[in-house]
């Protein structure tokens, strides 16, 4: 008997399903040359296509290249909206867009953050997706040129702090 | 946290998260029937499966085969299904035999597709394949042996405790895992 309340219990955790992964992955890499933060950000494709249709920017398609001015003027707005960065004096830096590639599933969109002398303690303010999936991952990368360093985001938490040795 | 411990964390979240439980869901069938006393069969069980999935996992994410994901989607609950299935048969019973070893090889390899996707997401081309690849699927070897450590300890609960015959328990796994694979056969329905 007690083997088949367990049945049942599991017949209903069974019929809700597997669920997708949400993620997302900043690569940065600090360019001490240029005085620039040369940024990537890789995106599954249809994950990013419903961002841009929710925030209202149309029906984008980010393999039709004749949207290409649409997508790119809708990446102008939500990238900063969810990325934000600070210097050690937690005075806040422009993302510039660079552009986007899509290649099937996965798209990557990249960008610069310039007038960055130097990156000690720098801190990333990151809410990427999580309006669209609150169980959204997005992990960051990020390269001073010696050493890189990696961080998890997520809905508990948004901004993280970067501790450089430079 | 550095890239290693970054790589092998995600390996280990990814097979162990709940959410996602198709992967645990087989191994359920896979190593449902055993005990602690048959570690050698589990150890053997389990170091097929890894292989396998591993060698899948290379070969899609580094673009040798590129299997369609919705298939692969679809023919994991499959494959949980025919190794619940299986369980049913004598051979299935027969703890002693190789064939559960030569199911996980087989099956393993459809499981690394599936892990593929995952990981073509995160793997980093800036750096070289073995520092995402290798810590990647360590993790999923640790979150793998843990989740075994967890199955058999339910099934000890049950075989030992509850004084469950190995049949009745071995039923009870094939008739749930058996539910659960057939609605995600039907959610990933590809055709």
């Amino acid at each position: 008997m007690r083997l088949v309340k367990i049945f049942v219990l599991i017949m209903i955790v069974g019929a809700f399903g597997t669920h997708e992964y949400y993620i997302s992955i900043f690569r940065l890499t600090f360019n001490k040359t240029e005085k620039q933060i040369q940024g990537e950000l890789k995106v599954f494709t249809d994950d990013l296509e419903l961002l841009l249709k929710t925030n209202d920017h149309g029906v984008l398609a980010l393999d039709d290249k004749s949207q290409k001015a649409e997508i790119e003027e809708g990446l102008r707005v939500e990238l900063p909206k969810h990325v934000k960065y600070f210097d050690i004096k937690s005075r806040p830096k422009e993302l510039s867009l660079v552009g986007f590639e899509n290649e099937g599933d996965l798209t990557w969109i990249y960008f610069t953050i310039d007038d960055v002398k130097s990156i000690k303690e720098p801190s990333l303010d990151i809410n990427w997706m999580l309006d669209l999936y609150p169980g959204q991952v997005n992990i960051v990368h990020f390269y001073d040129g010696i050493d890189e360093v990696s961080e998890f985001y997520s809905l508990a938490k948004t901004r993280i702090q970067f501790i450089f040795s430079e | 946290m550095n890239t290693f411990e970054m790589f092998t964390k995600l390996g280990f979240q990814h097979i162990t998260d709940i959410q996602g439980y198709d992967h645990i869901i087989f191994l359920f069938a896979l190593c449902g029937i055993y005990t602690f006393r048959d570690w050698k069969k589990i150890l053997a069980v389990v170091t097929i499966f890894t292989v396998a999935h591993s060698l899948s996992l290379a070969l899609a994410a580094f673009d040798v085969v590129k299997p369609k994901g919705e298939y692969i989607e679809f023919l994991i609950p499959v494959t949980i299904l025919l190794t619940a299935l299986f369980n049913l048969t004598k051979m299935g019973l027969n703890k002693r035999g190789n064939a559960k070893v030569i199911i996980s090889g087989l099956f393993g390899l459809v499981h690394g597709f599936g892990f593929s996707g995952f990981y073509r997401m995160i793997m980093l081309d800036t750096k070289p394949w073995y520092e995402s690849y290798l810590p990647f699927n360590l993790g999923i070897e640790i979150g793998q042996i843990a989740i075994v450590l967890v199955i058999l300890l339910i099934s000890a609960i049950f075989q030992q405790i509850f004084k469950v015959t190995l049949k009745s328990w071995n039923i009870f796994i094939a008739g749930g895992v058996s539910f659960i694979s057939i609605t995600l056969i039907i959610k990933n329905w590809p055709f």
